[in-house]
């Protein structure tokens, strides 16, 4: 399982490197995002901008993954194609997840907070 | 064709029918890997076929689902499950034929019709259950029967575009 991370304080955008997010792949999927859960912001994106197919497994890695983050950090998706957007639509999981077409802007991280920081 | 994939072992042959009507059959184990393979293969045989994007990404999920019940519930544990697809191309619809050598599919699981129950809490999501509902949803003339040691389902996916005439 290939995925790509990206983080500034509030935010966590997971790129997912598969172009299939499926039963072959599920479990690996959902161990990933398990080692990512602890130490996650309150805002976590999951791009599957790659992944062209996602089945019933993958679907149901995804909603596992919404759990685990629960209740500290929140996951939302970006950039779902036709073929995995309509598996979301016809279970109905669309209206339980935030879903953007496109990846949210993050804004940077403002000068005054990173000299805060160090 | 025939056509034999080295790695998974799936192979695939199309065959010319009376009618005008073209028949693919491929044979493949029911393990994850194989089925991405079938998948794949399968698709991209209908696609050169003519498809449209529509109706191949609702005849891949249809497949994905039906084979991943078969190599999760039918074969459990096992590595030695073959799986075999006959799909019949008419103009409108895909005539679709599975047969495994599995376990028989619980009664149960063809009635299910609906979506796993959700009060919308995050914490009580269904993580499973889908497979069934989509399979369901997507198909038309389902039916399930037991031919000797053999699950046999057979099922239609109708199309919204037409395909090319053979």
């Amino acid at each position: 399982m290939r995925l790509e991370t990206e983080s500034t304080p509030q935010t966590l955008v997971v790129r997912v490197l598969e172009d299939r997010l499926d039963a072959a792949v599920a479990v690996q999927f959902k161990d990933a995002i398990r080692d990512l859960a602890c130490d996650a912001p309150d805002r976590v994106i999951l791009d599957l901008g790659e992944v062209m197919f996602l089945d019933s497994s993958g679907l149901g890695a995804v909603i596992g993954a919404m759990k685990l983050l629960a209740p500290r950090s929140q996951l939302e998706l970006a950039r779902l194609n036709p073929a995995v957007i309509k598996v979301f639509t016809l279970t109905h999981m669309d209206r339980v997840l935030t879903i953007h077409t496109d990846l949210p802007f993050i804004p940077p991280v403002p000068v005054e907070d990173r000299l805060h920081a160090r | 064709m025939p056509a034999e994939s080295h790695t998974t072992g799936v192979t695939l042959r199309a065959v010319a029918r009376p009618n005008g009507r073209r028949e693919l059959r491929i044979i493949f184990p029911a393990l994850p890997m194989a089925v991405r393979d079938a998948l794949v293969s399968t698709l991209g045989g209908l696609r050169d076929m003519g498809m449209g994007d529509d109706d191949a990404i609702q005849t891949e999920l249809v497949m994905a689902e039906v084979f991943n019940n078969i190599a999760e519930h039918a074969y459990p544990g096992r590595e030695d499950g073959i799986i075999e697809l006959r799909l019949l191309q008419e103009s409108d619809r895909l005539t679709c034929t599975v047969i495994d050598g599995g376990q028989p599919i619980p009664g149960s699981d063809l009635l299910g019709i609906d979506l796993p129950p959700s009060d919308g809490c995050i914490a009580s999501l269904p993580e499973g259950g889908f497979g069934w509902y989509l399979i369901r949803t997507l198909t038309s003339e389902m039916s399930y029967t037991r031919e000797g040691q053999k699950n046999v389902l057979r099922f239609k996916v109708d199309l919204t575009r037409r395909m090319r005439a053979v």
